[in-house]
């Protein structure tokens, strides 16, 4: 019984103590300059789109869950908007150059066609940011106009 | 008389073999005309998978050598951002296939080659 206690105890004071451990916050300030949004100046509902199934892990604002203030689920989003910003982040759009904005709007059709994107584990939570077949369809034919648009310097 | 049918169908044969010794084999698909030493690098450690008819159709698909003359412009643009960026990170060629290949490994000075190749390419494609 004591046993019993003691390990209850340890578990509840570990859960505690990793509470300390508290990744930074994703709340950086917009820059209209160099978001994707305002850059491309997208249209509406389109816009909220991206806002609503990607900005969160692909810019500089996260809109945080409840539980997002509770490890360990704190420091598995932090991984997974860290990782997504490594590999885009639509607030910094402006400093990429062509080649690479070309790459990415191929991408983002490719990844949202094959619906690698959004996560999983994303959409298990935020079951409105699934994207429908509209919105895809949508987004696609959007970024090949915009892509050769860069490319032929329009 | 029947020499002379022997002799015109012997000329007639081998003309036959002349014209088909001549005539050019089919056009091969249309290759890229990368520089050599790119060239010689995409062969060695790239095209086992990413050529049409390798067994690796997921490969394949996501990007073929043999097509590249058909590619849209943006997609050749972006496959050029893509073949420097996994190289580079080493996540092409994959390890568990340099652990049977070991030889198909690309050097630092290899990379380099590729990138350089890479930027200047997707360069002169959106000029």
């Amino acid at each position: 019984m004591r046993k019993r206690r003691i390990y209850l105890v340890s578990v509840v004071a570990v859960l505690i103590l990793i509470q300390f451990i508290r990744p930074d916050k994703n709340l950086g300030e917009p820059d209209p300059e160099t978001d994707f949004i305002s850059v491309f100046l997208v249209p509406d509902t389109m816009a909220t789109a991206f806002l609503n199934s990607c900005y969160d892990c692909h810019s500089n604002n996260t809109n945080y869950p409840l539980y997002s203030n509770l490890a360990p689920f704190s420091w598995w989003l932090n991984r997974h908007i860290e990782e997504g910003k490594a590999h885009l982040n639509f607030s910094s759009w402006g400093i990429l150059d062509k080649a690479q904005k070309i790459t990415q709007l191929d991408q983002i059709c490719e990844e949202i066609t094959y619906r690698t994107m959004p996560l999983n584990s994303y959409l298990w939570i935020h079951r409105s940011s699934k994207l429908s077949e509209q919105d895809i369809q949508a987004i696609c034919e959007w970024a090949e106009s915009e892509s050769l648009k860069i490319l032929t310097g329009e | 008389m029947k020499n002379g049918i022997r002799i015109v169908l012997t000329i007639l044969l081998i003309h036959t073999m002349m014209v088909k010794g001549n005539t050019s084999p089919p056009p091969a698909e249309q290759q890229a005309d990368f520089p050599k030493k790119v060239s010689v690098i995409l062969t060695n450690s790239c095209y086992d998978c990413h050529t049409t008819g390798a067994k690796a159709q997921k490969a394949v698909d996501a990007l073929d050598f043999k097509k590249w003359e058909e590619y849209k412009l943006t997609k050749k643009i972006t496959l050029l951002t893509k073949i420097c960026e996994v190289v580079e990170k080493g996540d092409m060629p994959p390890g568990k296939y340099l652990k049977q290949h070991p030889e198909k490994a690309l050097s630092a000075s290899d990379v380099k080659t590729i990138c350089n190749w890479t930027k200047k390419e997707s360069e002169k494609l959106i000029k």
